[in-house]
Order: structure tokens, then C-alpha cells, then sequence
């Protein structure tokens, strides 16, 4: 499997913006190869050469971050492959 | 110089008045106000032909915890009181930021032309959002560990809708120091609509955006203070409220779109100093300024300093443009006294 080597996957989501301007973050660290490879079909099925869309007034802002890729996302953005990626690690990650 | 002792901005609500009953006195306004050394009115954008007449028009939707707007309409102008409070707390909301816009502004709802004020509660699961979406206002439930429902607090409606007049006015790009003015000049509409609906002066004023928000395991009591920004919470898991209230402590940051939630400290409190300066109810000068300012031809991308120099220039109408202009000075948008007209000193 391509991404088997790789010792450790971390995926991180950033959430600022909103009306109250809070800053929240969740994070999953997957230790085992195992554990990554569960993770890896979500970060592939994500599209990172989304440009960062327009935010509506108080809409969230996401910042998602795999390993070495990155993309800002507005919440309407926030679809498909993005949400599921972003609802497990928001439900998996403290 | 002035002639009367009826200072302008008096005589320019009166001189606006359509009331039969007053038309008297409105039209010695009128006369009162064409000899004065002023600048002439800047055209209201009411010239629609019976804009100013069209009644208000409320639409409250359910979204049934999905995230589909507008969802379902469970309230329309005209229908009682359904009982389910985000409901009802939206609906009577969107009635009092327009008695603010319509009576002091003389605004006819977000587009000043009648649009119907809509908006959508019970959006998504656990929802811990408010947001205005362009066409509409969307009201989440709370998660209910840190926020409860977003309707319960009428500032936090203010706001949302505060956030439609922005879009319909100057449509300050929601980015840097625009988008903290946008969010500022929504901050300050809450703060308005609140006030006026408790006809509460500047010294009664709690000068809080989103009281009553938070649960009772937060330590805070609100999201933001326009009166001391960076003090309306600072708990455990939520840390301190962030916002500056000086340009020397100007955040700069790429997350929330440059920061926007975090800067609009710096001009609310300018709104605050200004208000509480000229003292009495502040939706009446302080409020009539930032409003007039926002919507006489102020660009897009307006930095505080471009808005500050608009509040002065609309101050002046209302004998005002000391107080304007040393607030601005205390949060450190401007360093020095601006050029100022060459009348007196
Ligand atoms: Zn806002």
C-alpha cells in the first residue's frame, strides 16, 4: 500500500470565525500503520487544491491540515469528502 | 456660527418628521436648517417611492435541526405566538431591530426598501452559530455545554441583521480591517437595538453583545464587551476574551479572516467613548453618526481610519466632532489631531 511507510498521520482541524470568534481545535494522531490506513481514504478523498472560498458574515472558518497538506475552507465549503473528514476528526479528536 | 439654540441634529429630526401634526414645525426646521453654516443633508437612500410606507414583514423558519435553509415557515407577520421560544425570540427580535432602523434611521428593513426579514432557527445539531447568509438570518441551538440558544440574546439579533444593513450599505469586504469594521458596526446595531428596546441611556447600558449565551459553567458573561473589550469572559476551557481595545494591540492573524472578531474591539470601544462622552440615550447622535457614516458612500474596503474620518464629517452636522475625533485619538486610530476644517480651532 502507497502510504503504508508512513510512521504517523496526523490530521489536524483549526475552527475560527463564528459569532463569538472562538478558536477550537481537534486533532487525531494515528500511531500505528494500521490506524493510519484507516484514516488515509478520507484525507485522499479530499480535494486540497480547494481555494479558500468567500465567508459569509459570522460563518465559520476551517483550517484543515494532513501531514503536509493544507487547505482553508468557509463553512458552506464544508461538503462531501470535507465534512466527513472534518465530522470524524471533530468526533475522534480532543 | 448658529442662529438658534436648537442645535442641528435636533432640528434635522424635527425638519424629518411626517407627521401632520408637526408639519408646522417641520417646515421651521426646514427653513431653520437651509441657514444653517452646515454641509447640506447627504441624500437619503429612501428615495424609493413609498419605500418609507411598506409595513414590517417577519418570516421565521424551521430547520428541524438540519442545515436546509430557509426550512420550514412556522411564523409569519400577523400569526400569534407559537410557544417554542428560538421561535418567537427571533420573531419579536426582528420586530425590535426594525423599531431601531425604521424610528431613528429612517430605514425601512435590512435593503431600505421592505425586504422581509427572514431568518431560520434550529439550524443543524448542536449548533454553536449565528450567521447572516446574505439573504437571511440562520440561529443555531447551542451545544448546550457552552452555548445555549443563540436567539436569547437580542443583541446577538441586532447583529445578524446588523450584518444585512452593512451588506446593503457600504458591503464592507469581510476581510482585515473592512471586516472588522463590518463586525464592529454590527457590535454596535446590537448593542443599539438592545438599548432601545430597554430605552436604556449610555450610562444604563450594559454594553455587552451576546448576554446570556453562554451556560452557567462558563465563567463570562458575554462574547463581547463594547464598553472593555478583552473582559467579557475568561474561563478555563474557553480562555480569555481576546479582543483589543488600542490600535498598539492590533491583532494580525490569517484565521477568522484576518481577525475580524478580534479587531472590531478597537472601534467599538471608539462607539462606546463617543457615546458615553455625549451622554444621554446613544442610539440618538452617536448611533445617527456611525449609521449616516456607514451609508454615505464609505468604500468597500474601508480601513478604521477611513471610518473615522467619515464619523467626523457627519459629527460636524451634529456639533459633534470633537468628541468624535478625540475617541478615535483614545484608541490609537489616529495619533495626532486630523486636518480639520479651518472654522474654529
Ligand atoms: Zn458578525
Amino acid at each position: 500500500m502507497e502510504h503504508a511507510a508512513d510512521p504517523v498521520l496526523v490530521v489536524r482541524v483549526i475552527r475560527t470565525g463564528g459569532f463569538a470568534g472562538l478558536r477550537r481545535q481537534w486533532q487525531i494522531e494515528a500511531a500505528s500503520e494500521d490506524e493510519a490506513r484507516r484514516w488515509w481514504p478520507l484525507v485522499e478523498a479530499c480535494p486540497w487544491d480547494t481555494p479558500p472560498g468567500e465567508c459569509v458574515p459570522d460563518g465559520f472558518v476551517y483550517e484543515v491540515v494532513a501531514n503536509d497538506r493544507s487547505a482553508t475552507l468557509a463553512e458552506q465549503q464544508l461538503d462531501g469528502p470535507w465534512r466527513d473528514l472534518v465530522d470524524a476528526v471533530v468526533e475522534r479528536g480532543a | 456660527m448658529h442662529r438658534g439654540i436648537v442645535p442641528p441634529h435636533l432640528l434635522r429630526r424635527i425638519a424629518d418628521l411626517h407627521d401632520d401634526r408637526f408639519e408646522t414645525a417641520a417646515e421651521a426646521a426646514r427653513r431653520a436648517l437651509a441657514e444653517c453654516p452646515v454641509r447640506p443633508e447627504t441624500p437619503r437612500a429612501t428615495a424609493r417611492p413609498g419605500a418609507g410606507r411598506r409595513a414590517l414583514r417577519r418570516e421565521v423558519h424551521d430547520a428541524e435541526n438540519r442545515t436546509t435553509l430557509p426550512g420550514r415557515l412556522v411564523r409569519a407577520e400577523g400569526e400569534p405566538a407559537t410557544g417554542d421560544v428560538a421561535v418567537d425570540e427571533a420573531f419579536d427580535g426582528f420586530g425590535a431591530t426594525d423599531a431601531l432602523f425604521r424610528d431613528v434611521f429612517a430605514r425601512t428593513s435590512i435593503d431600505d426598501a421592505g425586504m422581509t426579514l427572514s431568518g431560520t432557527v434550529h439550524y443543524g445539531q448542536a449548533y454553536d452559530n449565528a450567521f447572516w447568509d446574505g439573504r437571511q438570518m440562520v440561529f443555531g441551538d447551542g451545544d448546550g455545554q457552552i452555548f445555549g440558544r443563540f436567539t436569547a440574546s437580542l443583541s446577538v439579533i441586532g447583529h445578524e441583521l446588523g450584518h444585512g444593513v452593512v451588506e446593503h450599505t457600504a458591503g464592507l469586504v469581510y476581510r482585515g480591517q473592512s471586516g472588522a469594521l463590518n463586525e464592529s458596526v454590527a457590535d454596535v446595531f446590537g448593542a443599539l437595538v438592545e438599548q432601545y428596546a430597554a430605552n436604556q441611556s449610555a450610562d444604563e447600558a450594559t454594553w455587552l453583545i451576546g448576554a446570556g449565551l453562554f451556560t452557567d459553567r462558563v465563567e463570562g458573561q458575554a462574547l463581547r464587551s463594547l464598553a472593555e473589550p478583552g473582559t467579557a469572559y475568561d474561563d478555563d476551557v474557553l480562555g480569555r476574551d481576546p479582543q483589543p481595545a488600542h490600535m498598539d494591540d492590533y491583532i494580525h492573524t490569517d484565521q477568522d479572516n484576518g481577525g475580524v472578531h478580534l479587531n472590531s474591539g478597537i472601534p467599538n470601544k471608539a462607539f462606546h467613548l463617543v457615546a458615553t462622552e455625549l451622554g444621554g440615550h446613544a442610539w440618538q447622535v452617536a448611533g445617527r453618526i456611525w449609521y449616516e457614516a456607514l451609508s454615505a458612500g464609505l468604500s468597500a474596503t474601508a480601513t478604521f481610519a477611513d471610518f473615522a474620518r467619515g464619523t467626523v464629517e457627519v459629527a460636524r452636522r451634529h456639533d459633534a466632532a470633537d468628541v468624535v475625533c478625540s475617541a478615535w485619538q483614545a484608541v490609537g486610530v489616529w495619533s495626532t489631531q486630523p486636518t480639520r476644517s479651518s472654522s474654529s480651532g
